[in-house]
């Protein structure tokens, strides 16, 4: 393994020569620049909207111009301006009710009231601010929990020490004893008037109308930092990795004596340390080296995935694109979660999430870790095995699309009843990960649209996988039906222990609770799909279209009978 | 054989390859994530969004004017009351002010950890504590807030609106100009790509030795990566539209997009000059980071071009003209010296 290490690094070595190497610093660095001109924050917002109005306003996302009532309530109801600012002894706003007028007049109301605050502050200082609030989290488990289970005492004593966090251990709290006095910036301090967050910052309690729930955004931008670079990284290892396949320098290093496993994981090796080396540096950077602890998991899944796009796609620009796809989709299921961090517990299903809660000083318990992760540590293994039975060179000059290469590769994986199991069991993070970002899509459409397209494509997601490896049991000669019904019974235990590993993320209402409905589905779709590869060996899409159809149909009626 | 033979098949392959999907998909996904992004900010700051801006409360101290504001479901007398209730889930937070005064009151909340209703109960608490704010000004004799009233043209009052904001500057700051960079960068991609296979499987010497000259190898790389820019655009604008999105100026939308991308194009010329895909594609990738941000600093780069066009908002036609302008010069100037690369080669 370490002879096909080094002999990437030499090849890099060749290739990346001193030249070159500048200007990829050169290009670092300005990358750097244009992050940090980037932090005085985005100025999109210019000039976006027109108001009319009778008094003077100041606002660089308002283009203005004068206009008295009758005629400003004309230029709104004709759309010249997407709003009117009148005074009739009460400030009055004008608008004609479309989305942009709306959104003008939301904006408008919100620097009225902001320069009202400004006003008050000038005027009465303190005294303007007569209430101050700060907020505990408890941690009371589910709504369901008996009282009696719970530890008043405890609860009694965390908040009177004053942590913000209640109800699992907590190794300090920056939050002072006692009470503490709001301190108001002096006269000279420049500001736009954020009272409750000067004092938030230091103290921990913010004015009413800054109150809001907790959010760990502000620290997303850490997180891209650490993983942003390694993805530098994982786009040169594919890129080398299909230059050899294309070049024939992988069937070259086939034909030695090395093995296929050897080969896939002496080239991912070097860029494998180079990513832990990035991450791990930024880890530092941030005084917070377990950071990488976080990353590296989501990091072997992209190195395995991208593995997998070099070995299927027919040309560089497929490659392209289902990286760029891939890569986003990943990039969506670690970060979007994290936007919830703190409210809703699926957030925790994302590694970030975790890394972001660490950053801010809480515990991260060793099974929030584990269940985070879990489903990479479980794709990279699943997708490896594929990669790695893939590696041969009668795979390599295999003709033919994505899905048939796909399903060719799988054939060398599924070879009995053991490995169907394995496929089975390890095939679930996969599907969990792609479901969970179709989600997504639900939010892209009307929902009427959404919620079928959402039933059909989860039903062709997890019919696809599981058809893949029934496919290549059949051809590997297993009984069809013996194959369909060990398949559906195996896909259902592996599918249930996922929502047990992951409960308290998700509600288990809808699969935990159900066993011989979802078990009758994955069988028959199973046997429907074999029994009509049987009939016709090369019909894998018909009999695909059927098992998904089948499948989608138990979605709808399952939807309708919960929403019924 | 011409420029436009070179287009034809390229992208008669990149159809065949299902590549034009992919980056239907692409562009989907970048749909989808900002759409549920827009969702999740909607739900932190604005839970009223959740349809259920009513929360049970919990008072716990001597706060007669706080009592009146808040109306709470239950007055206790002590904390470990408030917390029996609080953990059977009879109450979804408790608000502790252990005396009330005119001048400083400092109130905790107790929360639920990680459960939605902490969302609907901090953005009603915000209400009624803004709403105390404003009461306990009026008594130390200081305005509590400033009156606005909102009209409909016909001036009929109509409610304030709240939260809209947030989603119209996200749809059309972040998530427009995101679709018109993925478009762009999808172009760039298809153009290194398509150059690299030519010049790594060694066609373009085959092509040369036929009457075809090496700009219009290059000329039909470019047509094909621009064409391909063509046909997104309308399909994510429809997709907007159908979304109940207002695109003002389609055709406009499509012009900034098609000079972004043919700015993306230049950038991949030059970055093909390396010499081979791997190292043209890791330049690329580098140069368009180093761009992105750059994006949106200013009101007159491409974000905020983009926003105010698509909005229907102001902007100045030399605006649309110069980025054509300075991006068609780019990609003349990354046209020439590849041609001269591949030429010379």
């Amino acid at each position: 393994m370490l002879k096909v290490t080094l002999l990437e690094i030499k090849k890099s070595r060749k290739k990346y020569g001193k030249r070159f190497t500048f200007l990829l610093l050169l290009l670092i660095t300005f990358a750097a620049l244009s992050a940090i001109m980037s932090f005085s924050g985005f100025k999109s917002d210019y000039m976006m909207y027109t108001a009319a109005t009778q008094i003077e306003l100041k606002d660089s996302r308002f283009i203005t111009f004068h206009a008295e009532p009758p005629e400003g309530r004309e230029t709104v109801k004709k759309e010249y301006a997407d709003v009117y600012l009148g005074f009739d002894g009460t400030l009055y706003v004008i608008t004609s009710g479309s989305k942009k007028s709306l959104a003008a007049t939301e904006e408008l109301i919100k620097a009225i009231r902001s320069d009202f605050e400004e006003f008050l502050y000038q005027r009465y200082g303190k005294k303007a601010y007569p209430v101050f609030v700060r907020a505990v989290y408890v941690d009371r488990g589910h709504i369901a929990t008996p009282s009696g289970t719970v530890n008043l005492e405890e609860v009694r004593k965390a908040v009177e020490r004053g942590e913000t966090e209640v109800g699992k251990p907590k190794e300090k709290s920056g939050i002072p004893e006692h009470t503490p006095e709001p301190k108001i910036p002096s006269g000279g301090e420049k500001r736009t008037f954020d009272v409750g967050k000067l004092i938030f910052g230091e103290k921990g309690y913010t004015t009413p109308s800054t109150f809001s729930p907790p959010s760990l955004m502000g620290k997303m931008i850490y997180a891209f930092l650490l993983i942003l670079p390694s993805y530098f990284a994982i786009q040169v290892y594919s890129s080398s990795f299909i230059e050899d396949r294309f070049s024939g320098r992988l069937v070259s290093l086939l034909s030695t004596p090395l093995s296929p496993r050897d080969i896939l994981l002496g080239k991912m090796l070097p860029y494998f340390l180079l990513s832990t080396s990035l991450v791990l540096f930024s880890s530092i950077l941030l005084a917070n080296p377990s950071s990488a602890l976080y990353i590296l998991p989501p990091l072997l899944f992209l190195f395995s995935i991208q593995t997998l796009f070099a070995l299927l796609s027919r040309s560089y620009k497929e490659m392209t694109f289902l990286i760029l796809v891939s890569s986003l989709v990943i990039t969506g299921y670690l970060f979007i979660p994290a936007i919830f961090a703190g409210t809703v517990p699926f957030s925790k299903v994302s590694p970030i999430t975790l890394l972001l809660s660490n950053l801010e000083g809480e515990t991260v318990t060793l099974r929030e870790y584990f269940v985070s992760t879990l489903q990479f540590f479980a794709a990279f293994i699943f997708i490896s095995l594929i990669c790695v039975r893939a590696l041969d060179a009668e795979f390599l000059e295999y003709q033919g699309g994505i899905v048939e290469r796909f399903l060719e590769a799988c054939r060398r994986v599924v070879t009995g009843y053991p490995s169907l199991i394995a496929y089975m069991g390890l095939s679930i993070a996969p599907i969990f990960m792609v479901e969970f970002m179709l989600a997504t899509t639900l939010f892209a459409f009307p929902l009427h649209v959404s919620i079928p397209f959402f039933l059909m494509t989860i039903a062709a997601v997890e019919e696809f996988f599981k058809t893949v490896a029934l496919h290549s049991a059949i051809r590997n000669g297993l009984e069809w039906w013996k194959a369909g019904v060990v398949g559906g019974i195996t896909f259902l235990i592996f599918e249930k222990l996922l929502v047990v590993v992951d409960a308290g993320i998700f509600s288990n209402a809808m699969m935990a609770g159900m066993l011989v409905l979802p078990l009758a589905l994955h069988v028959s779709t199973l046997l429907l799909f074999s029994y009509l590869i049987r009939l016709n060996p090369k019909g894998y899409w018909l009999a695909y279209v059927a098992a998904t159809l089948l499948h989608f149909a138990y979605n709808l009626g399952v939807v309708t009978f919960v929403l019924a | 054989m011409s420029w436009l033979n070179v287009m034809v098949k390229d992208i008669r392959s990149a159809l065949k390859e299902k590549t034009f999907v992919s980056i239907v998909l692409l562009q989907l996904f970048v749909a989808g994530l900002a759409s549920i992004i827009t969702i999740g900010m909607l739900v932190l700051y604005n839970p009223t969004f959740l349809a259920a801006n009513q929360a049970k409360v919990g008072l716990v101290g001597d706060a007669p004017v706080l009592a009146s504001v808040l109306k709470p479901e239950k007055k206790y007398g002590s904390l470990d009351e408030a917390f029996e209730d609080f953990y059977a889930g009879r109450i979804d937070a408790i608000v502790l002010l252990p005396e009330e005064n005119s001048s400083e009151n400092f109130v905790t909340v107790y929360l639920p950890k990680e459960e939605v209703v902490a969302i609907v109960a901090t953005s009603y608490l915000r209400e009624k504590l803004m709403e105390y704010e404003a009461k306990l000004r009026s008594m130390n004799g200081i305005p509590g807030k400033i009156p606005i009233k909102v009209f409909s043209p016909e001036m009929k009052e109509v409610e304030e609106p709240n939260g809209i904001s947030a989603s119209f500057k996200f749809i059309y700051m972040v998530l427009i100009p995101l679709l018109v960079i993925t478009t762009a960068l999808s172009a760039g991609g298809l153009f290194i790509d398509l150059i690299s296979e030519e010049v790594e499987s060694k066609t373009a010497h085959v092509l040369l030795s036929t009457p075809l000259r090496a700009w219009e190898i290059v000329m039909g790389k470019v047509a094909a990566a621009l064409s391909l820019s063509a046909l997104l655009t309308p399909v994510w604008i429809l997709l907007l539209m159908i979304n109940g999105i207002d695109i003002a100026r389609p055709i406009l939308v499509l012009v900034i997009t098609l000079s972004i991308s043919s700015l993306f194009v230049a950038v991949a010329c030059f970055s093909s000059l390396s010499g081979d895909r791997e190292r043209a594609q890791l330049i690329f990738s580098l140069t368009i980071v180093s761009l992105l941000p750059l994006f949106y600093i200013s009101p007159f780069m491409p974000s905020g071009l983009i926003a105010r066009v698509s909005a229907g908002s102001y902007f100045l036609p030399v605006e649309i003209s110069l980025y054509a302008a300075v991006s068609a010069a780019s990609l003349l100037l990354g046209v020439k010296i590849l041609e001269k690369r591949i030429r010379d080669q």
